[in-house]
This record gives C-alpha cells, sequence and structure tokens, in this order.
C-alpha cells in the first residue's frame, strides 16, 4: 500500500495542471456537500439542543373550521393536570419589554414560561434558581431569569446579580437567576424569562400560548395522542361555548421544525450531492484520458508480473488520495460556505446559531471524500482490468480499446447532462415560483411606508384613556412632520410576523353552538390614517374618523373578500357581526384585501376595529413618507421621545424590509439552487468541452481522411458539433424524464407553477443545448484546423 | 512526355520548402512536369526524396511554395481553402498506403464519403456506390465494417471510395506498400484494369515490379525530377 501511496503522489506531482483542476472540483463539490449538510444535520438531526430531545412535543389546539392554533391558558392548566403521558409541560410565550432601572433604557426581548419549562426542555439556571410553581401565579411577585448575554451585557456578568432589582415596562421584578451560556429555548429568541402565570387571560378563547411538553419514558405518540383526545373530549363538555368541536394534538418538535424547513433544506442538500455527482463525472473523464497515455506504462507493470488487481489498486490509490487532498480543502471552502450560509439565511431560520463544523463533519467529510474517490476512479480503474497487453505494447497504447472508453466517457458526458437538466431545472421551477410570488400584490402600496413597534408600560398607562390619548397625540404630532403625508398604527402588521385571528358571525343568523362552528378573520385594531398611510384601497363606505369615539356606536371596517362571501351583490354597509369575546359592530367600510401572513399565502377574511374603541397599548406604527422613509426614524423617535422620554422603539422597518424579510426563506433556496445549477452548468459544459477536444484530438487521423476526400470546414465542425448535440440530446431526454420524477418532491416549494411546468422544462432544456453547443464549438473550430497532411503521416 | 494533347496536369517551377527553426528544408526544387488525361504515371525515388510532397501538392493537400500548378485547365495553387477542398473532391481520388478508412464507418459508408460532401442525392450515391463496389469485387462487404476485412479487401474498398466520384485523376501512395505480394499484386492488377478504362493515375511506388505497371516512371531525387522514361507496356 506504502508503495501504490507513494508512486501515487508522485504521478499526482508529475502532473499539476490536471492535479491541480481535479483537486479544485473535488473541493468545491465536497465542501459545498459538508456545507449543506452542516445545516442539515445541525437544524434537522441534531436540531435541539435539549437532553433526550426525541421526548419532546408541541401540544397543539385544533379547531374544526379553522384548524391548528395556539393554546389556551386555562386548557393547558386542565390537561397538564389530567394527562398521564407527559412527564413535564409547559407554556411559552414570546413578548418585549423596555428595561429601565439599569442604565439606558433597552427594549429587550423575553419569553413568559411556566415554571414547567425547566424540567421539560431540561435546562436549570447556572446561578440562582428557576422558577417555582408559587412564583408562576396571579399576584406573586415578579422574578425573571436572566439570559447569559443580557447578565454580561447589562449587568457585567455580576456575581451578585442575584436578589437585584430592575423594572421592565416601569414594574419591578427581582432577578432570581441566570441561565448558562448556549442556553436556547425552543423556537424562539430572548434576553430574559418571566413566569407566564403571573399576568395570563384566563379566557378559554385567548389562544396565544405555545405548549411544549415531555413524553414520559417508553409513551408512543399514539399514546399521547389518545390521552389528550380524552382529555378535550371532557373539556368540550364541560365548556362548551370556547371549547365545542375543538381537541387537542401532539406533534414531535423536531417534526415542527421538519415541516418549516425540511423540505427546501433536502431539496438542496440533493441539489449539491447532483453537483458533487458531475464533478466526479468530470473528474473520471480526466483520468480515463489519462489512463488513455498511461496504457503502455500499465503494460509494462503487467508484462513485469504486476496482478490486475494491482494495477487497479493503484489507479484507485491515486484517486482516493486526490479525493482525499479535495476533502481537506473542502474543509475550508465549507467553513466559508457555512458562513456565506449563515449570513443569508432568513430571519426566523430556525437554530440557525447551532450551525457549525464539528467532529460529525470531519467524519462525513472523509467519508464523502473516500466515496468520491471510488465513484470517479472505479471507471478508469476497471478500464485498466480490461487492458490488451499485447496491443498495448506493441501500439503505445495509441489505438487498442479506444471505442470502448470513448463510449465510456460519452456516458459519463451524457450523465453530467441530464443531472444538470434535472438541477437546473429544480432552480427554474423555483426562480419562476419566486417571480410570480414578488408579482402578488400585497393588497397594500409597499413603497415609502416606514413602521415600527412601540409598547407602552402598563404601568405608565394602565387604563384606556391614557393609552388612547398617547397615540392620538403622537400620530396628530408625527402627521405635521415634514415628509410624512400620512400617521397611523395598527396593532399587528401585514407581514410581521404578528397575526391575530377573531371568531364572528354575522347578525341575524343564530350564534353557532360551538367554538368550531363559529367564522373566523384577521382582526387589527387601527389607529389614526392607518388605512391611508398603509395605501389600502377603500371600495365601498368610508374610513374610520373622528365621528367613531369611544361612545359612539360600534363600528367596522371588513375587507372585499368578507364582503363577498356573507353579502353577494349586496351593499355590506349598514350590516352588523358580532365579535366573539366583544360587541355587535355595524360595517362603515369595505377595504381591498391584503396578505397577512405571507405573499404566498392565502389568509382568512380581515376585520378592522377603530383603535379610539378598542385601545391597545402595543402598537406598530405606520407612516407614509413622501421621500426615503428610513430616513424619517429619527424625527418620528423625536416626536415620540418629546411625549415620554422612556419609551423605546424597535423593529424600525420599512414595509419594502418586510416584504423582502418574508421572502428570505425562498430568495435563501432559490439563490443556492441558481448557483448549484450555475455550478452544475458550468462543469456540465467543462465535461463537454473535455470530451469533444479528446474526440477531435483522437480523431484528428480520421478528420484528415475527411478533409483530404474533400470535407469543407464546415462539414468537420458539422460532424464534432452534431456529435456534441447527440450526446446533449441523450443527456436532455434522459434528464427530463428523470426531472419529471424528481421535481414532485419539491411541489410544497412552488406558487404558482407546477412541478412539471412546460415552459420551464423547455426552457432549460434549450438553454442547455446551447450550453452543450457553446462548449463544442471550440473542439469542433479545431477540428477544422486539422492538417490533413500531418494526420495522414505523410514525409 | 505527354501525348500531345492539353495536359491534365501541368506543373512548372514548383518548389516546396520547409521551415522550421533556422533550418531551411528545400522538399521540391523547382519540379516541371505534365500529366496527360489517361495517363499512369509511377513516382519513384529514395526516402526523403519528396514523392509523398509531390503527390501532396498533386492532391491539393499541400500549397507549392512557389511555381504554377494547372488542374485541368485551372490554376490551383493559389486557392483558398474551401475552393481546395471542393477541387478535391471533384477532380482528385486517394488511395492511400494505410487505406486510411474510418473506422467507424461501414464499407458502404466509407465509400458514400465523398458523395455527401458533394451534396450527391441520396438514391444516385447508392447507385454510384454499388457500381463502385461492384467494379473492385467488394459489394458483398457493404455492411461490414473495415476491422472485418483483410487488408487486400480493405485497399479495394479505399480505391472504390476513391473512383465513385469520378475524379479526374487518382493519386495512390504506396498502395501495396501494408500488403503481401498476392494481395498487392491483386491491387495493382485492379488499377491497370481502372487504367485501361481511361483512368489518369499517378502512384508513388517503391516498387520496380508496380512502377513498371505504369506508362511513364518518374525518378525523384532531392526533390528534382532525374529521370522520367516511358515504359513499355
Amino acid at each position: 500500500m506504502f508503495h501504490e501511496l507513494r508512486f501515487a503522489i508522485r504521478t499526482l506531482l508529475k502532473s499539476p495542471t490536471f492535479t491541480l483542476v481535479a483537486v479544485l472540483t473535488l473541493a468545491l463539490g465536497i465542501g459545498a456537500n459538508t456545507a449543506i449538510f452542516s445545516v442539515v444535520n445541525s437544524v434537522l438531526l441534531h436540531a435541539l439542543p435539549y437532553p433526550q430531545a426525541g421526548r419532546m412535543v408541541l401540544v397543539l389546539e385544533n379547531a374544526k373550521g379553522f384548524g391548528e392554533m395556539a393554546t389556551a391558558y386555562p386548557n393547558f392548566l386542565d390537561w397538564a393536570a389530567q394527562n398521564k403521558v407527559f412527564e413535564s409541560q409547559a407554556v411559552i410565550r414570546e413578548d418585549s419589554f423596555t428595561l429601565t432601572g439599569v442604565g439606558e433604557p433597552e427594549h429587550i426581548r423575553a419569553i413568559k414560561a411556566s415554571a414547567g419549562i425547566f424540567s421539560t426542555i431540561r435546562a436549570r439556571p447556572s446561578m440562582g434558581r428557576a422558577f417555582l410553581r408559587d412564583d408562576d401565579r396571579r399576584g406573586a411577585g415578579g422574578v425573571v431569569i436572566l439570559t447569559d448575554g443580557l447578565w454580561k451585557r447589562r449587568f457585567g456578568a455580576d456575581p451578585s446579580v442575584i436578589g437585584r432589582s430592575l423594572r421592565l415596562d416601569q414594574k419591578p421584578y427581582t432577578v432570581i437567576g441566570v441561565m448558562p451560556s448556549g442556553f436556547r429555548m425552543p423556537m424562539m429568541a430572548c434576553d430574559l424569562l418571566i413566569p407566564v402565570g403571573l399576568d395570563a387571560d384566563m379566557g378559554r378563547w385567548s389562544h396565544y400560548l405555545t405548549s411544549v411538553a415531555r413524553l414520559k419514558p417508553g409513551v408512543s405518540m399514539a399514546q399521547a395522542h389518545s390521552n389528550l383526545d380524552g382529555i378535550s373530549q371532557t373539556l368540550q363538555r364541560q365548556y362548551p361555548d370556547s371549547n365545542g368541536g375543538w381537541s387537542l394534538q401532539v406533534q414531535s418538535l423536531q417534526g415542527y421544525i421538519n415541516d418549516q424547513v425540511g423540505t427546501a433544506l433536502l431539496v438542496l442538500l440533493g441539489a449539491v450531492g447532483l453537483v458533487l455527482l458531475i464533478a466526479c463525472a468530470n473528474i473520471a473523464n480526466l483520468l480515463l484520458a489519462r489512463a488513455t497515455t498511461r496504457r503502455r506504462e500499465f503494460a509494462i507493470r503487467a508484462a513485469l508480473g504486476a496482478s490486475r488487481s494491482r494495477v487497479v489498486r493503484q489507479m484507485l490509490t491515486e484517486s482516493v488520495l486526490l479525493a482525499l487532498i479535495g476533502g481537506g480543502i473542502g474543509l475550508l471552502v465549507a467553513s466559508w460556505g457555512i458562513d456565506f450560509l449563515v449570513s443569508l439565511k432568513p430571519a426566523d431560520f430556525p437554530l440557525a446559531e447551532t450551525i457549525h463544523l464539528d467532529s460529525s463533519m470531519l467524519l462525513f467529510t472523509l467519508a464523502v471524500s473516500i466515496a468520491t474517490g471510488l465513484i470517479f476512479g472505479i471507471t478508469p480503474a476497471f478500464e485498466s482490468w480490461r487492458l490488451n497487453l499485447n496491443e498495448s505494447l506493441k501500439e503505445g497504447g495509441r489505438t487498442a480499446g479506444t471505442c470502448s472508453r470513448h463510449a465510456l466517457r460519452k456516458a459519463l458526458v451524457v450523465c453530467e447532462i441530464a443531472l444538470s437538466l434535472v438541477l437546473s431545472i429544480g432552480a427554474g421551477l423555483l426562480i419562476k415560483s419566486f417571480i410570480n410570488v414578488t408579482k402578488v400584490h400585497p393588497g397594500f402600496r409597499v413603497e415609502n411606508v416606514l413602521t415600527m413597534e412601540l409598547t407602552l408600560p402598563k404601568a405608565a398607562y394602565s387604563d384606556d384613556i391614557k393609552t388612547a390619548a398617547f397615540y392620538d397625540r403622537l400620530l396628530e404630532n408625527a402627521k405635521h412632520l415634514p415628509g410624512i403625508n400620512a400617521a397611523g398604527a395598527a396593532s399587528n402588521l401585514p407581514l410581521s410576523n404578528m397575526n391575530w385571528e377573531t371568531g364572528f358571525y354575522i347578525e341575524g343568523q343564530p350564534k353557532p353552538a360551538r367554538a368550531s362552528d363559529l367564522q373566523y378573520a384577521e382582526a387589527s385594531v387601527v389607529a389614526g390614517d392607518y388605512f391611508q398611510a398603509m395605501g389600502m384601497r377603500l371600495v365601498r363606505g368610508r374610513f374610520f374618523s373622528g365621528k367613531d369615539q369611544r361612545d359612539t356606536p360600534k363600528v367596522m371596517i371588513i375587507d372585499e373578500n368578507l364582503a363577498a362571501k356573507y353579502w353577494p351583490n349586496q351593499d355590506p354597509v349598514g350590516k352588523r357581526l358580532f365579535i366573539i369575546g366583544g360587541s355587535l359592530r355595524e360595517v362603515v367600510g369595505v377595504v381591498g384585501h391584503i396578505k397577512y401572513t405571507g405573499l404566498d399565502r392565502d389568509t382568512r377574511v380581515e376585520v378592522f376595529t377603530p383603535f379610539t374603541q378598542m385601545p391597545y397599548r402595543d402598537m406598530y406604527l405606520t407612516f407614509r413618507t413622501s421621500a426615503d422613509p428610513a430616513a424619517m426614524s429619527a424625527a418620528i423617535s423625536n416626536a415620540v421621545h418629546a411625549l415620554d422620554k422612556d419609551l423605546a422603539l424597535y423593529d424600525v422597518r420599512t414595509m419594502q424590509q418586510l416584504v423582502s424579510r418574508s421572502l428570505s426563506m425562498r430568495r435563501f433556496s432559490v439563490l443556492l439552487l441558481v448557483i448549484f445549477a450555475g455550478l452544475a452548468l458550468l462543469l456540465a459544459a467543462v465535461g463537454i468541452y473535455g470530451v469533444m477536444a479528446y474526440s477531435v484530438a483522437q480523431r484528428s487521423h480520421e478528420m484528415g481522411i475527411r478533409m483530404a476526400l474533400g470535407a469543407r470546414a464546415a462539414d468537420v465542425r458539422g460532424l464534432v458539433v452534431r456529435q456534441a448535440m447527440r450526446l446533449a440530446f441523450i443527456g436532455v431526454v434522459i434528464g427530463l424524464s428523470t426531472a419529471f420524477a424528481l421535481t414532485r418532491v419539491m411541489s410544497s416549494l412552488l406558487f404558482g407553477v407546477t412541478a412539471t411546468d412546460p415552459p420551464v422544462f423547455t426552457g432549460i432544456s434549450v438553454l442547455l443545448v446551447v450550453v452543450a453547443l457553446l462548449a463544442s464549438y471550440v473542439p469542433a473550430r479545431r477540428a477544422t484546423r486539422v492538417d490533413p497532411i500531418v494526420a495522414l503521416r505523410y514525409e | 512526355m505527354t501525348n500531345g494533347s492539353t495536359p491534365l496536369i501541368h506543373l512548372e517551377a514548383v518548389t516546396k520548402v520547409f521551415v522550421t527553426d533556422e533550418v531551411e528544408t528545400h522538399a521540391l526544387a523547382g519540379i516541371h512536369m505534365d500529366i496527360a488525361k489517361g495517363e499512369y504515371v509511377s513516382i519513384a525515388g529514395p526516402s526523403g526524396c519528396g514523392k509523398s510532397t509531390l503527390l501532396a501538392i498533386l492532391g491539393l493537400l499541400d500549397t507549392p511554395s512557389d511555381g504554377t500548378y494547372i488542374l485541368n485547365g485551372k490554376a490551383v495553387s493559389g486557392l483558398k481553402m474551401h475552393e481546395r477542398a471542393r477541387i478535391r473532391n471533384r477532380e482528385i481520388g486517394f488511395i492511400f498506403q494505410a487505406f486510411n478508412l474510418i473506422g467507424d464507418l461501414t464499407v458502404y459508408e466509407n465509400v458514400e464519403l465523398p458523395l455527401t460532401y458533394r451534396g450527391t442525392p441520396g438514391s444516385e450515391r447508392k447507385k454510384l456506390v454499388h457500381e463502385a463496389l461492384e467494379k473492385v469485387g467488394m459489394s458483398h462487404r457493404v455492411k461490414h465494417y473495415p476491422s472485418q476485412l483483410s487488408g487486400g479487401q480493405q485497399q479495394r474498398v479505399a480505391v472504390a471510395r476513391a473512383l465513385v466520384g469520378s475524379p479526374s485523376v487518382l493519386l495512390a501512395d504506396e498502395p501495396t506498400g501494408n500488403l503481401d505480394s498476392a494481395n498487392g499484386d491483386a491491387v495493382m492488377d485492379l488499377m491497370r484494369e481502372l487504367h485501361r478504362n481511361g483512368a489518369t493515375i499517378v502512384m508513388v511506388t517503391h516498387d520496380p515490379r508496380y512502377a513498371r505497371f505504369a506508362d511513364r516512371g518518374i525518378h525523384l531525387f532531392d526533390g528534382r525530377i532525374v529521370d522520367e522514361k516511358v515504359e513499355a507496356v
């Protein structure tokens, strides 16, 4: 083996250009695979950084006609007390506060969690203690647990922080613990933890919490389903109003993450795997060409007594050595690639912080490198097995066996074309989907809108009058700022990942007996000139105005979809509907439908209530500006601080940024697939070029004969190009049928385009044929320069 | 030197100089030669005397460094590549020492090749190919590949390919060089038969036995014609 290795090193050093090209191709292929696999490994295979994470589940409530929804706190308390399948369970919710009392006010992210969260995720504070049951109830003294990051950043890693006081939204809290560095909550990021029970909404209509639980050892998902099903039926009987037609479901936490990004990541992994296969085919081609020139060497070795298996071993040693060098450099490529991927990743990409190169990735790279070396080395190695010694020694390895080797090289190129076509069609479908999504009109004018979030602390704005007065004055002042055309606010903003649904029924229809029989709508509370600021279309009636006050009749605005659904061919203005947990409201206007949860998602019908009749402390401010909206943020911040200097504005974004963020996962997949498809096309072009150039060199004698018989340059050029086109055609046919079967797996990633979209399939096929044409043109031109005299060996 | 009519081939002061680095090699040094239509000329001489260079120039595979070449009444020494290819296809038939059949094509396809380049319609091509193969006695091997034939048979196919387009002249470069004596004799008999039927043949050969088959023998030495005699047939 040592002898083979030494000779392999010498052989590779003797052909530095070949070695460099092969190593770089492999480094790119293996590096890209390692980078993507690192993401898959971190997010899909070892996603959850918790002990025995396989037992962690999400508990979802499900109402017939509504689908999955968040948990209502009283429901949680009931199933937590009654179930026999969970070792522990908890509810969590993202929230935000303005932190004061420790330096400058700062807007911070918090998670409100029930006391069971620590046993559920099996995490303990590194200092102090976890929440106790007594902390997690109404009337308890406010306590918080800091994350390591906040403790270091705002408390200078003070070891005596336990017991210190801080103010969140101007309410006092005591620090009781600090979580260790590296601590992560499932699916959410935060700076500190607060018990959810302090001020939990006790309404069974209020579904706003995420439930996580840990199965008892040995309990299956089916058993958990069955147990929770029994509990949900009991609750339906006990609370038919709120829980009628409602059920509980269990989903593994890993499964939930897989649903979010699994398909996209697996498509990318498949794509990058195809790139590596194409790279392998290219290098196998290079090795086959080299083996031709080395036939005499192999023949001499065999003549001197080397067994055929020894010759094969020598060839495989060389190819695996090449792959290992490529893999080593591939690790560097992977390290850069991971940085690149993380920089591109969507804002809400799950567990992005866990993506890194680790020892398992080193093993992966080693395994892929060895496998790659064997894959591209096996064909040339076994070609040497079929060596005809006598012919090879006699003819110096110039001609014998050329046909079969050439057929192999052509077959490899056909494979490359087919694989590139599959990959490019995948990329084409995603690009078309992306274009389709960007063409979707969101229902509002995206340009020149500035948005930001503002939370009024409960302590200072304890009642609706103070809250309403603040927003009234703020929006009135902002409206007169230079550059602001309209100022408004809403409780939730389209594409902001924050949406609220409300149940309702139409006046005159019987009140549904069960919660699941209600209709649901996206609901927003809006203030000031929100509709004008967003550029929404008034279809009928009017926008809210100064007439709509706290003590005037309750009004609402609905969207055109709701109007069309319930009052087709009628004027909905003046009709009334009953909002669950609210009151009967009269429709005063109809606006255009807007996309709330994503440009590529269908949303429910929409209802808007005036802020004056339902004041809300957490609002998204929205401003239509006459110039660059981002430039207005300082002026608006000043306007806010002129009214209350302790308020912090956060998540300042233009609407264009929000639209862009909503497309980020799609953009991420498209960009990567386009890069991989481009790489595949390039490798396929190099492959076609290589085979045609080799073929022209091998056939220079034939070209000479043809020219002697009167072939013109165009005839010779056509001969070469036709040969390449034949390969391209076979590759395209195989690639099309493969793509036809494979693109279905990415159906869930597509929008407005089928998995077998004829224009994409046709367009990409034509593109590939053009690439093949260009790649074969240079060798074809070279063929016309064959000197017939030289080719025919005149003196 | 000619039979008095307008020569099919007229060479006047043709020279060929190969320049490599600083060395100039005079392969041909002032060749004057006329070949009449229907004539059978053999060219002989030692290795390196310029036989194959002369044949390459006659076959428009190469251009003279200087001098005039008139083929069938047309000056051809200064033609462009594509014009030379066209004349080669229509006026000249090649027979090589190494046969130079294309291994991936059948006997039929090899013979058909010059007609394909000429753009001859398919039905006519078929007729001409079969006629040419009949002439050389190879019509029973149309679907064979060159590797399935003996050397003699391959050379017969090569002759058929040279004949198929009815060229003005057949240029044969050592046509028996790769054959045993029996096959060599058979090919030479075939050439003589073609000549009797009116073909113009220019043949390079080392073998004095076969040189005598020609009407006229030209002897080259150091790129010059040093001897020229009419054979008694």
